[in-house]
């Protein structure tokens, strides 16, 4: 089955590429990035802990079990 | 002042499910936009690609039925705060890889995490619009994926070009989801009675007087006894009559076949541009961009016809949209290398917004919330969007199937036959569907002269005791 995306997919891929040539760095990504790999690292840390904060705050909301008396 | 703040808290909660559907929408359709940077990057092969983006349509296909019985149980909002969060991790994590492998297996676990959204979105929408202006509601929300395909080449692909690698687009919109979680923690609520901030008013508007000093309950609508039980504008709903039931049968068909030929065609319309039409590249990529564009007019069409003019019937415009849909791939197939380009862009435009009415285009909330109840829309579109989701999978192998080999180059006339067929097959099994508001069937409901029917929900008459 795979064999048939590619046929479709990566025929388009290899079109599109030859348009696009920039873009495509080395398949390590240490190398692709180069000297901003520090600055990777600490975006991932950064989303990652801010994901998992916005995560952990909606998750232990506990929902109201009857409707507000007030309005 | 008064009228805005009647509608003001519901605004805010479908902004929310459209930021999050939109985020989803930029997130997927960015890998095939960077498809080609990505293969070149990875030296992956033609299958190799194919298999990348076949584990995420079987990841997202297969975690339906659990995301819906999680949308319900859990609850749309944790439901839309996790998929969010999954699929923001695993987009950043896709940066990173060094082999085709390590990218399949992360596509796998991000259409799994991007598999949580439809259900959870279309809940929300279906829990806080009242059914007369449910359909326009529902067709905003569905813009999202329209305008999410259509942009997203201009974005993800400029952040490639300009920083020199594909993974710095996958690490910025990582950051995408962020502002959508702070909005879900802010401006969501799994229900409009449970949340204080919605005025009295709004609540009267949303389920009327009467319907909110009848119910108080807070069960689920799967498994209540008695009407007492239940929270506004939810009636008892058995699982027998969610997974048994003969309209969300045919929508998961039509849903099979109605992605089927939407997917195929997007996906391999600049194939069929360049190869077949032999337009240059870019126009021929410019063809996918009608489709979406033609998609997009037809969800918010869709909506406001189906509110207004069919006095929300959802069922017609399904009929129309496989009909002319089939009518608009045929005229298609006839296409060859030289058709001016308006006229293609015209054609696959029509085909677009038709395809878009259908039941896995539009409507599909609003329409499991009327003929089951609001509180069971996660469980069933589960169901249905497993069955399109499907149809997107095999439609990719059996087109290439349909390819012929001719002296000029390919030919892509039978694969273009095939979506006008899925297309008629779509309104056949629209045809069949009950339309709840007549009662019976849009058809017989128009060949009876416009009498309604007498279906009643089979739990209607114990939940009148």
């Amino acid at each position: 089955m795979g064999a048939f995306f590619g046929h479709v997919l990566g025929g388009l891929g290899s079109l599109a590429a030859a348009a696009l040539p920039r873009g495509a760095g080395p398949a390590d990504p240490f190398l692709d990035f180069g000297p901003t790999w520090v600055v990777v690292i600490a975006l991932d840390v950064i989303n990652t802990v801010a994901v998992l904060i916005y995560l952990y705050r909606i998750l232990s909301e506990k929902p109201p079990t009857s409707r507000p008396a007030h309005r | 002042m008064g009228e805005w703040s009647l509608h003001w808290r519901r605004n805010k909660v479908l902004s929310t499910a459209w930021s999050a559907w939109f985020v989803n929408y930029l997130d997927r359709t960015k890998t095939a936009a960077l498809l080609p940077l990505i293969a070149a990057s990875l030296s992956m092969n033609s299958a190799e690609t194919g298999q990348v983006l076949f584990f995420f349509f079987i990841g997202y296909a297969l975690i339906q039925p659990v995301a819906g019985f999680m949308t319900d149980k859990l609850g749309p909002k944790k439901t839309l705060a996790i998929t969010i969060a999954a699929f923001s991790v695993f987009t950043w994590t896709m940066a990173i890889v060094s082999t085709w492998q390590q990218l399949e297996l992360r596509n796998l676990l991000f259409g799994i995490a991007e598999g949580f959204e439809v259900t959870a979105g279309s809940r929300l929408t279906a829990t806080w619009f009242p059914q007369r202006t449910r359909g326009r509601a529902f067709g905003i929300h569905q813009t999202a994926y329209t305008i999410g395909s259509i942009i997203v080449p201009f974005i993800a692909v400029p952040i490639a070009q300009a920083t020199g690698s594909w993974r710095w687009s996958f690490m910025i919109i990582a950051f995408f989801g962020l502002p959508v979680l702070a909005a879900i923690h802010h401006y969501i609520a799994d229900r409009p009675e449970l949340d204080s901030r919605v005025s009295e008013p709004e609540l009267e508007y949303i389920f009327g007087k009467e319907e909110l000093a009848s119910k108080t309950g807070e069960s689920d609508p799967a498994l209540a006894h008695s009407v007492a039980e239940l929270p506004p504008g939810e009636r008892i709903t058995p699982y027998r009559e969610i997974f048994l039931n003969k309209n969300v049968a045919l929508m998961f068909v039509a849903g099979f076949f109605g992605l089927f030929a939407t997917w195929g065609l997007t996906t391999w319309l600049p194939t069929i541009g360049f190869r077949q039409l032999k337009l240059p590249l870019l126009l021929a990529g410019s063809l996918s961009s009608m489709v979406f564009f033609g998609s997009f007019c037809g969800v918010v069409l869709g909506g406001i016809l189906s509110d207004t003019v069919f006095k929300t019937k959802r069922t017609p415009i399904w009929l129309f949209g496989g009909i002319v849909m089939a009518a608009a791939t045929l005229w298609a197939s006839t296409f060859r290398a030289g058709v001016p380009l308006g006229v293609a862009y015209l054609a696959f435009f029509i085909a677009g917004f038709a395809a878009s009415c259908s039941p896995t285009g539009q409507l599909f909330a609003p329409y499991l919330a009327e003929i089951l109840t609001p509180g069971a829309v996660g469980r069933s579109l589960g169901v249905v969007v497993l069955g399109g989701m499907l149809g997107s999978a095999v439609a990719q192998p059996v087109v290439a199937a349909l390819v012929v080999q001719t002296a000029a180059g390919p030919d892509y006339s039978r694969a273009l036959l095939a979506f006008a067929a899925c297309g008629v097959i779509v309104s056949a099994c629209c045809a069949g569907m009950l339309e709840p508001r007549v009662k019976r069937t849009y058809l017989g409901y128009l060949l009876s002269g416009g009498r309604e029917g007498t279906w009643e929900p089979s739990s209607a008459t114990s939940s009148a005791d």
